[in-house]
């Protein structure tokens, strides 16, 4: 019996030797978290050459209040400390952020229109995240955030059982993304008073230094307020984020990639606050949602999607589109799952410019799972909130008007479907 | 010249063992049973490091003398959670033997060189996946008597938490198959179980 015991023993050892490699799991990361200020997934416009202007800009004096900006002397100073994902039922007041979260980042990072202030000092977080070329790839092809290793497929709480979603089961997938910014600085920023009626430019803290502009997270201007109404202040827009999304991280060990596209790049507006007689313009995103006039509350304008696909299992669709390019507004090539509402009041799933072919226009949007996709043409031809005065064209960079080019498109992994030009009829009103 | 030789052969005769007064006592087993706990945390510079966080260890382990003066064995076991500030969690087992050298120095404290191997059991989260893996061991301890029954001292143990040996998981790519190196300082009691 005792030589039994010790046999089992021995092959237990030499039976149960791991199957998993475990050190390995943890180190490796299955996640590539991939970050765009673009509202195209793929293939995004180039900048404007100047931003938008508020509507009500004109109705100030100087006349310098009303001027253009071009987007060459624009500076976007953002430090995003951390993304979150989490079930979406809202965090109970009786649990620790650590608690609710699955945070998904290791450290924040800085992503720097220059490594540099203005006063050619560096920036040393910018310099050794480098975060000017941060920035750059998150205005095109997007910048892959440093993320952890360690995401649960399912959420997990901290003591590892599968949370309980919104309709009480047990969660398959994350349905919050929460992006938490410490900083979204913007210039220019110009105060006009008595004291300075030719102006002086603003400057605040970025990274330890002094840079031009004012952070929109502290400034007073409760910019990220998502609220539909953007009178209700408290608090800030801290996190940006969406409860609606359904994550699902794919089982097994192949990578995949979360994209997270928050719409910056193209509609950046020039604002005003007003306090008396003094005047601030500054720069911020367009009021296209929720109007801005003056005040110094203004939210609800700053949309973001998430999404998830393994980038070995992907298809592209490539739009031949007979209608021209009309430069005067932006229009963009959408593609949602079949049959899912959408109304353009928001941003798709996927997106690409469009881009001038003969007479006419194509577009390909890359990495999509296969599936069936609807088409959309997104433009934008309408000014959402009440216009005054329209400075700027009556466009605000925000493409509302959703017009259906075909539905039921199927998409399959490593092929492209061709939808041919003239057997689609979505054209911007 | 014929009375020395037998009276050489009798003074050879009680200088022997026989009529001596033998000190020496027979090999006799001395265990020696020790508990420890203490700080443990990755090498730094190494692919776990870049996870987890300093956290506490315990351990037991047994020392059993050899006929031998400087050679000694030891078998011993340790627990620990490794955390993260995340969601990276790993729970590590092993158990392990090894071949301990006591320095051969006469001073009031003792020092003890060791090396050996085991297995040990391991979990991670959030994968939650476990299983054995074989690991590698060296130690350094130095401990002095505090009266007969119990010894005083520090130890300091590194373990290699083998992997690299599997194949990584097919239908991937860019996956980095990485050891282990965990290290632990511990304060430990040892109790002289036959002084």
């Amino acid at each position: 019996m005792k030589k039994n015991i010790g046999a089992f023993f021995i092959f237990a050892f030499l039976f149960t030797c791991s199957k998993y490699p475990l050190l390995s799991e943890l180190y490796n990361t299955r996640m590539q978290l991939v970050l765009k200020g673009t509202y195209e997934s793929n293939d995004p416009y180039n900048w404007n050459t100047n931003i938008y202007l508020d509507d009500n800009l004109g109705s100030y004096s100087p006349s310098a209040i009303s001027s253009l900006v071009a987007m060459s002397d624009v500076s976007l100073y953002i430090d995003i400390a951390d993304v979150r994902l989490a079930v979406g039922s809202g965090k109970p007041t009786n649990t620790t952020p650590a608690e609710y979260y699955t945070t998904i980042t290791k450290d924040r990072h800085v992503l720097c229109s220059s490594n540099t202030t203005p006063w050619k000092y560096s920036m040393l977080t910018c310099a050794d995240q480098n975060g000017d070329q941060g920035y750059a790839d998150f205005f095109s092809t997007g910048f892959t955030f440093p993320s952890a290793s360690d995401v649960p497929v399912i959420p997990l709480d901290s003591k590892g059982n599968q949370r309980i979603g919104l309709d009480g089961k047990p969660a398959t997938a994350y349905n919050e993304l929460d992006i938490f910014f410490r900083k979204l600085t913007m210039s220019p920023a110009i105060l006009y008073d008595t004291a300075n009626p030719g102006g002086v430019a603003q400057t605040t803290q970025f990274d330890n230094r002094v840079v031009n502009g004012i952070n929109l997270m502290d400034s007073g201007i409760v910019q990220f307020n998502q609220s539909d109404d953007p009178k209700t202040a408290t608090p800030l827009m801290f996190p940006l984020n969406r409860t609606d999304l359904s994550l699902k991280i794919p089982d097994g060990n192949d990578a995949y990639v979360l994209e997270v596209r928050i719409f910056l790049k193209n509609l950046l507006m020039k604002h005003v606050l007003v306090n008396g007689s003094s005047y601030t313009t500054f720069v911020g995103p367009s009021d296209w949602k929720a109007n801005h006039n003056g005040s110094s509350q203004m939210g609800g304008n700053l949309v973001f999607t998430a999404r998830i696909y393994d980038p070995a299992n992907v298809g592209s669709i490539t739009i031949n589109d007979a209608e021209a390019l009309n430069t005067a507004f932006k229009s963009y090539y959408a593609a949602v799952p079949a049959g899912s509402s959408f109304n353009g009041s928001d941003i798709p799933l996927t997106a690409s410019s469009r881009i001038v072919s003969g007479t006419g226009t194509t577009g390909t949007i890359k990495n999509l799972p296969p599936g069936d996709y609807d088409i959309y043409k997104t433009c934008d031809n309408t000014l959402l909130t009440p216009s005054g005065a329209s400075a700027a064209g009556n466009y605000d960079g925000f493409p509302e008007t959703a017009k259906s080019c075909t539905t039921k498109t199927t998409v399959t992994a490593g092929n492209t479907t061709t939808i041919a030009s003239g057997s689609i009829s979505c054209v911007c009103p | 010249m014929r009375r020395v030789v037998p009276v050489f052969f009798f003074l050879l005769f009680i200088a022997s063992p026989v009529f001596s007064q033998y000190e020496e006592k027979d090999f006799r087993l001395q265990p020696v049973l020790g508990l420890w706990f203490g700080p443990i945390a990755a090498v730094p510079g190494t692919e776990l490091s870049t996870i987890f966080n300093t956290s506490l260890s315990a351990g037991f382990f047994a020392r059993l003398n050899i006929p031998s003066d400087n050679f000694l064995m030891e078998t011993g076991i340790f627990y620990s959670q490794l955390n993260s500030d995340l969601n990276a969690k790993l729970l590590t087992l092993p158990a392990y033997m090894a071949a301990v050298y006591k320095l051969p120095v006469d001073f009031a404290l003792s020092f003890y060189f060791k090396g050996g191997a085991g297995m040990g059991f391991f979990q991670n989260q959030p994968e939650n996946h476990g299983g054995f893996l074989p690991v590698f061991f060296g130690g350094f301890e130095t401990s002095f008597p505090a009266g007969k029954f119990i010894n005083i001292g520090v130890r300091f143990d590194y373990f290699m938490i083998y992997e690299t040996w599997m194949n990584p998981p097919t239908n991937t790519s860019n996956v980095k198959m990485v050891n282990g190196h965990i290290f632990n300082v511990g304060i430990m009691a040892n109790f002289n179980t036959n002084p």
